[in-house]
């Protein structure tokens, strides 16, 4: 810890030093005539959200809708890799989102809070969200993404452990119409979108969305770990189909604003999950998650901003996992169905007011899970029909306190209550530091829990996984420096150094069972609080534009996450991440061709391997307005055909799990 | 060291005055006016140009003297003591400029332009101008035209200068059917949750002269916001309109000038000034940004596209 801080001081010496000839660069309009003439940086050079990014007390990342689309992302997933310190997983089921070198494999992405438009996402039984095509929103639909990084519990409470992302949706005014979204790709995959939307004159808007997904997927996939007769030879045929659809609908006037959204993912699982036949194309999960939320927003200049919501969420997920209970001569086979019910509601507050130098935020939040059920079950007889409710609320403070211009302090508290008699409270403090006005350094201390979910308190099928009953929450304490220096309207860079020191970890283990000897019949997955873990690391990022509408992106991220105990490094850890994106406009921002590579170093397996390093590119064309309203993209994915994988999970026999090569999309937008 | 010092101001002030002379040969006369300017851009030097051939034109007698404005005490004392007293009329562009010479002269008549305050007409006797801001009706009437679906017109400003305005603004709009939302900014750290709020309240954001508003601070901050809230900013120039405003009406620089050239010649034929009075521009400049208005989804009438002095595509 003090090598960190002392680390952390000469690197902050360091940037003052090398930015402060640079700062002094200040405009001075002293009569008011000025206000005619004075030279104004154009909208269409900025390309985020600079002031919110140096207000807010921790590195915050910003993705455009015009970003999406220049880059072709495809999910969430692919918006969230583009960040620096931020990397995917994915085990041909789900995809994960870790963070900062952490990323536990078969965590349902539950250390990272997702909101929409300030909803949360993550359910109610595993706290999860999904960053692929089970992400609730068509990603055409976004206006914008702002990823902040570090613990914000005091903020949000639980899960709001290692970043939080706020998803904001798109308005009628940004549609202003009819539009029909068409794509198609290899692996037999095609999409359509259709959305309305509208501001009214009485100034109520709408959206009105709906999306369909297909894929066929890789119609062949080979796993060495199955490569026997048995199991058709290693080789996974058509097993590897998704699809998705989704619903969106946004009404708003005045201050109030009524959201609903619905989505359903069904996967087929073509790596032999959780011990089923492999290859057998009934192995399949359906996740399905829809909300209401209607949302109330006062703002006046006598009392302040004031947000008030009320929803409703309902998350269903099924899956058929075909088992063999027979053996080599006398197959039983059979389909084990597992679900999970999660309906909850709630409502949350808060008030932000602005006195002289504090900007104050109090805020409260409830949510009642009237339905967080798992079950289990199978010809044979039901192994888990397990029931829970529970309710948790919390409260919270925050103020900002600008001490002048140069100095600022954000010092919060959040209480949670959770009704099984937990209480926690999680602190936050950042002192800011301006040194001019293009420059910020912000010292920041967090702390920040997840509290454990259902599924990892209470699942127990009876013989291959067990019940952690007294399971606790695990909580991170965080420290980290951000220096952020606009050098210029076009050049932008940002650096952070952090130390993250996780407690009681919550974490899958396998254990040896009565016999207490590993890789036999009795051994069972159960979740523990035993571990320990620590995170050094730094992440660096420049943004440019350059005049002729050239745009670099780069960032380097490099960390060291290890086992508090042992000090081994952590599975699915890449050491080092080295992300570079590029675009280029012509005629007249007419046309976009936009290029994104990644360096990923190598990570380790559960079995102790290492994944090899990759080097991803992907490449995407756009055309805007090629006629009225019509804009084309097309776009080329693992451009270099990179044979890359990823570690797999405890549920898996693969130490790793190969990925998809190159892949070909094209789209059309056409408004109407 | 004072006294180097001095002689170098000195120096200096004789060599100006010399130079004057050398570039402009007949400088004292019965009817001089002194053009005095806080600044030396492009538009000051528009209205200056204007003011004298206009006022050639009127009467090819007067002579005109231009001089340049640096803030110092030596050339306070200076344009004092051997300029603004030997004026018969001081024509003066910008407010630090006017502020020099209203605080500097008695008597002599001032011809105003290029400011946007109502109380600098104020100060004494003896002044009249041209002001740089639209009058309301104005503002109002283009913006019909300009945007015919737009009903809620968002303001946002500083009570202590600009609430005579809101209450024009809120008589006027009324009178046209339409509805000023008019947001108090007392402190710059209101803004963000203004213009958050402008978003679901308003149509368009009308940008009003107002210092603690739309300071080089926050002028960044606005333009954005409306951009990508896709809310119409009507902005307060040709250089917001360049940057991202949908459209601006400015002044026409030469009128102006022209204007103001009207004002000294009465003057010197010897008709009363009307003290303490200020005109609005006659001419009108439209300048449209069509990408903004392509990224709002507006289709802006061709006429209005061909009225515009100048359209950024």
């Amino acid at each position: 810890m003090r090598k960190f801080c002392l680390s952390c001081s000469c690197l902050y010496l360091v940037v003052i030093s090398f930015t402060s000839p640079i700062l002094a660069q200040n405009f001075v309009f002293d009569d008011e005539e000025s206000l005619l003439f004075q030279d104004i940086p154009s909208v269409y050079s900025a390309s985020k959200y600079d002031q919110k990014l140096t207000e807010a007390p921790s590195w915050v990342s910003i993705i455009t809708a015009r970003e999406i689309q220049k880059f072709g992302y495809r999910t969430m997933a692919d918006v969230l890799n583009s960040l620096p310190g931020f990397y995917i997983n994915y085990d041909r089921n789900y995809s994960y989102i870790d963070v900062r070198g952490f990323g536990i494999p078969g965590d349902y992405n539950s250390r990272v809070l997702m909101l929409i438009d300030g909803h949360r996402v993550n359910d109610n039984v595993y706290d999860g969200l999904y960053i692929d095509l089970g992400f609730l929103l068509d990603l055409d639909l976004i206006d914008r993404v702002e990823v902040v990084r570090g613990p914000s519990s005091s903020l949000y409470g639980t899960s709001a452990f290692f970043a939080v992302i706020n998803v904001i949706t798109q308005k009628g005014r940004d549609l202003s119409g009819p539009v029909i979204s068409v794509s198609a790709g290899d692996l037999g995959t095609h999409s359509l979108r259709l959305s309305y939307g509208e501001r009214f004159s009485n100034g109520a808007e709408i959206v009105l969305s709906g999306s369909t997904y297909r894929s066929d997927g890789q119609t062949l996939l080979y796993y060495v770990e199955y490569d026997d007769p048995a199991t058709n030879n290693g080789i996974a045929e058509n097993v590897d189909d998704e699809k998705a659809d989704s619903l969106f609908a946004k009404y708003s006037i005045g201050d109030w604003t009524i959201t609903t959204a619905m989505n359903e993912r069904n996967k087929k699982i073509p790596t032999g999950a959780f011990d089923t036949v492999f290859n057998d194309p009934r192995n399949f999960t359906e996740d399905s998650h829809d909300y209401i939320d209607v949302k109330y927003h006062l703002s006046t200049e006598q009392s302040g901003d004031f947000v008030g919501r009320l929803f409703y969420d309902r998350y269903i997920y099924y899956g058929d996992y075909v088992l063999d209970y027979g053996d080599i001569i006398t197959p039983d086979i059979v389909v084990n169905t597992d679900e999970a019910y999660g309906y909850w509601w709630g409502g949350d507050g808060q008030w932000v007011r602005v006195f002289n130098n504090h900007k104050l935020i109090v805020g409260m939040e409830y949510q009642k899970n009237t339905r967080q059920d798992q079950s289990n079950y199978d010809i044979y007889g039901i192994y888990l029909d397990n029931h829970n409710n529970s309710q948790r609320w919390g409260i919270y403070l925050q103020d900002e306190y600008s001490l002048n211009k140069q100095w600022g302090i954000h010092l919060g508290f959040r209480h949670d209550k959770f009704d099984n008699g937990d209480n926690l409270t999680s602190p936050r403090l950042a002192v800011l530091y301006h040194p001019s006005n293009t420059s910020t350094a912000k010292l920041i201390y967090g702390t920040a829990f997840r509290a454990p979910n259902v599924y990892e308190l209470f699942y127990n099928d009876g013989s291959t996984w067990m019940a952690s009953l007294n399971l606790e929450q695990e909580t991170i304490e965080t420290m980290e420096l951000v220096y952020e220096q606009t050098v210029n309207s076009r050049l932008r860079w940002i650096a952070s150094v952090y130390h993250n020191h996780i407690k009681d970890l919550i974490a899958l283990q396998t254990d040896p069972g009565p016999d207490n000897v590993p890789d036999t019949a009795d051994d069972f997955f159960i979740f523990d609080n035993s571990s320990r873990a620590i995170t050094n690391g730094v992440d660096i990022e420049i943004n440019s534009q350059f005049r002729n509408d050239f745009y670099v992106s780069f960032s380097v991220s490099s960390q060291r996450t290890e086992d508090y105990t042992t000090g081994e490094l952590l599975v699915n850890s890449p050491q080092k991440l080295v992300k570079l994106n590029l675009s280029q406009y012509f005629f007249d921002k007419q046309l976009t061709a936009a290029m994104d590579f990644q360096y990923q170093d190598s990570r380790k397996t559960i079995a102790g391997n290492e994944t090899d390093s990759f080097f991803l590119a992907n490449f995407t064309l756009s055309l805007y307005e090629w006629a009225k309203g019509l804009t084309l993209s097309a776009s080329i994915y693992n451009l270099l055909d990179e044979r890359y994988a990823f570690p797999g999970s405890e549920e898996h026999l693969q130490d790793a799990i190969e990925q998809d090569g190159r892949l070909y999309r094209l789209k059309l937008d056409y408004r109407f | 060291m004072w006294l180097i010092n001095r002689i170098k101001i000195d120096l200096r002030h004789l060599l100006r005055v010399v130079a004057l002379f050398v570039l402009q040969p007949v400088i004292v006369n019965a009817s001089d006016i002194s053009v005095i300017s806080s600044h030396e851009t492009e538009r000051y030097q528009q209205v200056i140009s204007s003011f004298n051939d206009y006022m050639k034109q009127l009467n090819s007698e007067v002579l005109i003297e231009q001089v340049s404005f640096h803030v110092n005490e030596s050339d306070k004392i200076w344009l004092q003591k051997e300029l603004i007293s030997r004026s018969d009329i001081i024509f003066s562009l910008g407010t630090q400029a006017t502020r020099l010479v209203l605080e500097n002269n008695v008597n002599t008549p001032v011809v105003i332009a290029m400011v946007l305050s109502e109380k600098i007409f104020s100060q004494r006797e003896h002044v009249s101008g041209v002001i740089l801001k639209i009058p309301v009706a104005q503002q109002l009437a283009w913006l019909k035209r300009l945007l015919p679906d737009a009903r809620r017109i968002a303001v946002l400003y500083d009570p202590e200068e600009n609430a005579l305005w809101i209450e024009q603004a809120k008589r006027e709009a009324e009178r046209v059917n339409l509805e000023i939302v008019a947001v108090e900014i007392d402190h710059p750290s209101r803004l963000t949750m203004a213009l958050e709020s402008i978003s679901r309240k308003a149509d368009v954001l009308l940008a009003i002269p107002d210092k603690k508003v739309y300071s080089s601070k926050t002028s960044k901050t606005i333009m954005l916001t409306a951009f990508r809230n896709r809310i119409p900013l009507v902005g307060l120039s040709r250089t917001w309109v360049k940057a991202g405003a949908l459209y601006a009406l400015e002044a026409n620089y030469s009128a102006v000038g022209k204007q103001c050239a009207e004002q000294a010649y009465q003057i010197l034929q010897g008709k009363s000034q009307n003290d303490n009075r200020y005109v609005y521009p006659e001419q009108l400049d439209l300048i449209i940004n069509l990408k903004t208005a392509r990224h709002l989804f507006l289709d802006i009438e061709p006429e209005l596209v061909e009225q515009a002095s100048t359209v950024f595509r």
